[in-house]
């Protein structure tokens, strides 16, 4: 069973590009080019890991696009804290549309992720609409993330 | 008996001791009641207060230290016995990782599991059978074990090999050669995740000098993109952040062994707050 798959959808000029399971040493980006590509979409939520040989691999496949505009959709956390570890993670022409943030009841330990989207609990400029999130038995979760750090990228 | 160097966070000049350290075992009290029941010296131990990684790894770089140990971190005392214990008998840590690290006893024995890889193929199988052994497996502990695992497991296949071959010492890989081992174990607070490599080719100076070329340059700027195999220059980063505590271990030429201490049952912003230790041995 293949731990990793990538799927290229070129039916228009905006490629919809989904990335699935885990991107490590044997990943070969080389088989799926970007190459003439006008506009890509990512779907990244399938993402499951990614480690430091990875994140080369992806900074160079994402890199061959040339200057074409980049959005990442629901990025899971590891793809967020990677946008804010690494330049050149999310493109220069890069944009996230949106991405997870984990949640977490003192009360119960219960986790959620929760999916964040640019203009509705984010925008562009960076400010914040946290909603409200509950766990099972209705209280309120907190945001389990450092914010100063995890959210720095929608800053840039 | 002296109280070794202490490191402060930058831009500050003053020791101050938190109050609860002063009512119940203080620093100094505890550090010099544990030097004088040991039977090894101190060596260069390094107590830090509140230092954040990227100081961490500056100070012990321009200190030359082997040991770093957090005041507040929530296993002070421990870090500080089990630095001592591996100043008096580091093959102790090399024979045993785990077990030293947690400081298993045979009626508390931490050890939970232990798997030899040569290749990347047995990666998967070996992953799933760690995370099949860990206690309360939130999302938090599982990200972490992955993330120091799939950095340990690389290097060990990868790196470690290169770089003996790189300095002429071996031109084979793991088919003539002891395979890799990865080890866990874990007590009521603390996850040990250790992996040895029959190589010994860490350079820790190297290692850190990397740390700090990242944490002060940034990722994005040194990430080796040249390389077509191997590290990216960046595992070492993501091995501490994802560590309450760090080993490097090393007898060159021979063994390579490296630690990560994960916290337990805490959510992100709790671990976050936690200050790192870090440990080498040479």
């Amino acid at each position: 069973m293949s731990k990793f798959n990538l799927n290229i959808d070129k039916g228009s000029p905006t490629w919809q590009v989904k990335v699935t399971g885990t991107i490590d040493e044997d990943v070969d980006f080389g088989l799926f080019s970007l190459e003439g590509a006008q506009q890509i979409e990512l779907l990244l939520n399938d993402v499951k890991s990614i480690n430091s040989c990875g994140i080369r691999e992806w900074i160079k496949w994402i890199g061959s696009a040339g200057q074409v505009p980049v959005v990442y959709h629901e990025c899971p956390k590891i793809i967020v804290d990677q946008i804010n570890m690494v330049q050149g993670f999310l493109p220069t022409l890069g944009k996230v549309q949106s991405f997870y943030v984990p949640f977490y009841s003192e009360d119960s330990g219960n986790e959620k992720n929760i999916l964040f989207t640019n203009g509705k609990e984010f925008d562009e400029s960076g400010g914040l609409h946290v909603p409200s999130i509950k766990d099972e038995s209705g209280q309120e979760m907190e945001m389990d993330v450092v914010e100063a750090k995890y959210f720095k990228f929608l800053k840039k | 008996m002296k109280l070794m160097k202490i490191a402060l966070p930058p831009g500050e000049d003053k020791i101050e001791i938190p109050e609860e350290w002063r009512r119940l075992n203080t620093p100094e009290n505890l550090i010099h009641h544990l030097m004088w029941k040991s039977e090894s010296q101190p060596g260069d131990i390094c107590f830090g207060i509140e230092l954040q990684p990227a100081d961490v790894v500056q100070f012990i770089l321009d200190h030359t230290l082997k040991k770093f140990v957090q005041f507040n971190s929530p296993w002070f005392k421990e870090d500080i016995e089990m630095s001592l214990r591996m100043s008096g008998s580091p093959t102790t840590y090399f024979s045993d990782p785990v077990r030293s690290v947690l400081n298993s006893s045979e009626k508390n024995d931490c050890h939970r599991g232990e798997w030899s890889f040569t290749d990347g193929t047995q990666k998967q199988n070996i992953l799933d059978q760690v995370y099949g052994l860990l206690p309360n497996p939130s999302q938090v502990l599982k990200e972490s074990v992955r993330a120091v695992f799939e950095e340990l497991y690389m290097n060990a296949i990868l790196d470690a090999p290169r770089e003996s071959i790189r300095a002429g010492k071996e031109k084979y890989g793991y088919e003539k050669m002891t395979p890799a081992k990865i080890s866990l174990g874990f007590d009521d607070s603390r996850l040990a995740l250790a992996c040895t490599d029959p190589y010994g080719t860490l350079e820790i100076h190297r290692f850190l000098s990397r740390m700090n070329e990242v944490y002060k340059r940034g990722a994005g700027q040194v990430v080796n993109l040249v390389r077509e195999k191997g590290g990216a220059g960046l595992g070492c980063v993501i091995l501490f952040e994802h560590s309450s505590a760090l080993f490097l271990g090393v007898t060159l030429g021979k063994m390579t062994t490296v630690t990560s201490q994960i916290p337990l049952n805490l959510n992100h912003r709790q671990r976050a707050s936690i200050h790192k230790s870090l440990h080498i041995l040479e």
